[in-house]
């Protein structure tokens, strides 16, 4: 099976974004849209317990929802107190977020590309990288949003937790955990494992790092 | 946070709390201490004597009011002596945004002291308080512990902070964040500067407008009263409270124009 080409993958989820429902067009296309909403809410358990029971308005954590589709996370995040910043590659997605509004601050941009003059406290990209086909591409956008996470902050990254590759399709490649942890131990964050979603037959879970330096 | 919270995670070996706090401010009902955990009142200044190992731990409200709250430095200079592992949890009663971070800083080096934790307490509910910074004594730098996860004692105890692999490498990236994130404050403090001194001419723009208002409006109030037919003629029976005696045969008294 051939992969999509950078533009076919882009013109699909710009599709994908317009067509779908708020969470089946970012969640699992199998499942309808009552059985996503499980799916999501699950995962924000899981986040919850990455990211940390607490949220101060005095003081709050920085969040970058990296590949954040229709913002159901960012939103989330948001309203527990976090200050997000969400970003995706498609614009239909970013157009659906602005419109709908709400606390988080949206913007069109890959996960390469995402500039910022501060860091974050927690960088996540939910279901996002597996997605990024290219191997060149996937790698340029692991380094830049591992270089976004603060000393002592988080880096959250879905994928398999098996090792090695595989594809799914023609628009998904899992990575193994032997591609992440060097790549990431380099570039100065600590694995602190990888929690599987545990969701029905669903494969990945999140990959934890911390910035030790 | 909630403030027994903060205690909990430095609470592990302390058998007792020493609240140095100023005579008057009794936070003590908030603590929540284990029956094991006892409390006692000590005047700072004597406190050197009394919290020497990390069996005690200090307690005390800062904040910019001598008669109420404690300088930084009484609160350092109480850790000073102490063996290292002694910890302090400093209670902050200025804003955080205003936080005057120079009186902390150099009395907690000088009394080799590290910050451990810096945790926001604006949801904790008590009044005036709006984080704490927990101290410790240390003979040599700790190794850092994320600031946002394993807020709870549990998830301490299940996620100790390891050794970081390379020391040197964790100080060039504190070196590095401080340097280049401090070029980056003083760009957008004078940002911030300019965007609060633009509110403040609007804001007074605004007060201008509104006093020019109020003039206009009274004008055009004495204006309608001159030219307008006599207040009442056109009220029907019943109708509203009967009008104000106006100047005319009441002359002018107070309230007259
Ligand atoms: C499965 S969806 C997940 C969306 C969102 N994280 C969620 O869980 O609802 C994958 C998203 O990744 C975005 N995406 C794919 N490649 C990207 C890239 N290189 N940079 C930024 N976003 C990308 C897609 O546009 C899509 O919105």
């Amino acid at each position: 099976m051939t992969l999509l080409s950078p533009e076919e993958n882009a013109a699909y989820w710009n599709r994908r974004h317009r067509t779908e429902g708020y969470l089946r067009s970012g969640g699992d296309m199998s499942y309808d849209e009552g059985t996503n909403r499980m799916f999501y809410i699950l995962r924000l358990g899981l986040l919850l317990d990455i990211i940390g029971h607490n949220a101060d308005p005095v003081a709050p954590l920085y969040l970058l929802d990296a590949g954040c589709g229709k913002g159901w996370f960012s939103r989330q995040l948001a309203q527990f107190g976090h200050q997000v910043d969400g970003i995706d590659a498609s614009e239909s997605a970013i157009a659906y977020c602005r419109d709908r509004g709400g606390p988080a601050r949206f913007h069109v941009s890959p996960l390469s590309q995402w500039r910022s003059p501060w860091f974050y406290d927690v960088v996540l990209a939910v279901d996002v990288l597996f997605h990024v086909l290219a191997d060149d591409e996937w790698e340029r956008s692991v380094r830049n949003l591992a270089s976004l996470v603060g000393l002592g902050g988080r880096l959250v990254v879905s994928d398999w937790g098996e090792p090695g590759d595989r594809v799914y399709g023609d628009y998904q490649v899992v990575r193994g955990i032997n591609r992440y942890l060097p790549l990431l131990s380099e570039c100065g964050l600590r694995s602190d494992g990888w929690r599987p979603y545990a969701f029905r037959q669903n494969p990945i879970g999140f990959h934890v790092f911390t910035r030790e330096h | 946070m909630r403030l027994p919270e903060v205690l909990a995670l430095h609470l592990a070996g302390v058998r007792e709390v020493v609240d140095v706090s100023r005579e008057g401010v009794d936070l003590a009902a908030r603590y929540a201490l284990p029956d094991e955990v006892s409390h006692r009142r000590c005047p700072v200044t004597d406190a050197a004597e009394l919290v020497r190992t990390p069996d005690r731990l200090l307690v005390g409200l800062l904040g910019p009011e001598p008669a109420v709250h404690l300088p930084p430095a009484e609160a350092a200079a109480a850790l000073a002596g102490a063996s290292a592992g002694t910890r302090g949890v400093l209670l902050l009663a200025w804003p955080v945004d205003e936080l005057p971070v120079h009186l902390l800083v150099g009395p907690m080096v000088a009394a080799r002291c590290q910050v451990v934790d810096a945790i926001p307490l604006g949801t904790a509910g008590i009044r005036g308080v709006s984080a704490a910074v927990v101290v410790q004594r240390v003979d040599r730098p700790l190794p850092q512990r994320g600031h946002l996860v394993d807020m709870t004692v549990a998830r301490r105890a299940a996620h100790p902070v390891p050794e970081p692999a390379d020391e040197l490498r964790t100080v060039l990236r504190m070196a590095n964040e401080h340097r280049l994130t401090g070029l980056v404050t003083r760009a957008v403090r004078r940002r911030l500067r300019e965007l609060e001194e633009q509110v403040e001419r609007q804001r007074q723009r605004l007060d201008e407008r509104d006093a020019r208002l109020a003039e206009l409006e009274r004008e055009l109030a004495r204006r309608a009263r001159v030219g307008a037919p006599a207040e009442g003629t056109d009220r029907r029976p019943g109708e509203g409270a009967p009008p104000e005696p106006d100047e005319g045969f009441f002359g002018s008294g107070p309230g007259s124009k």
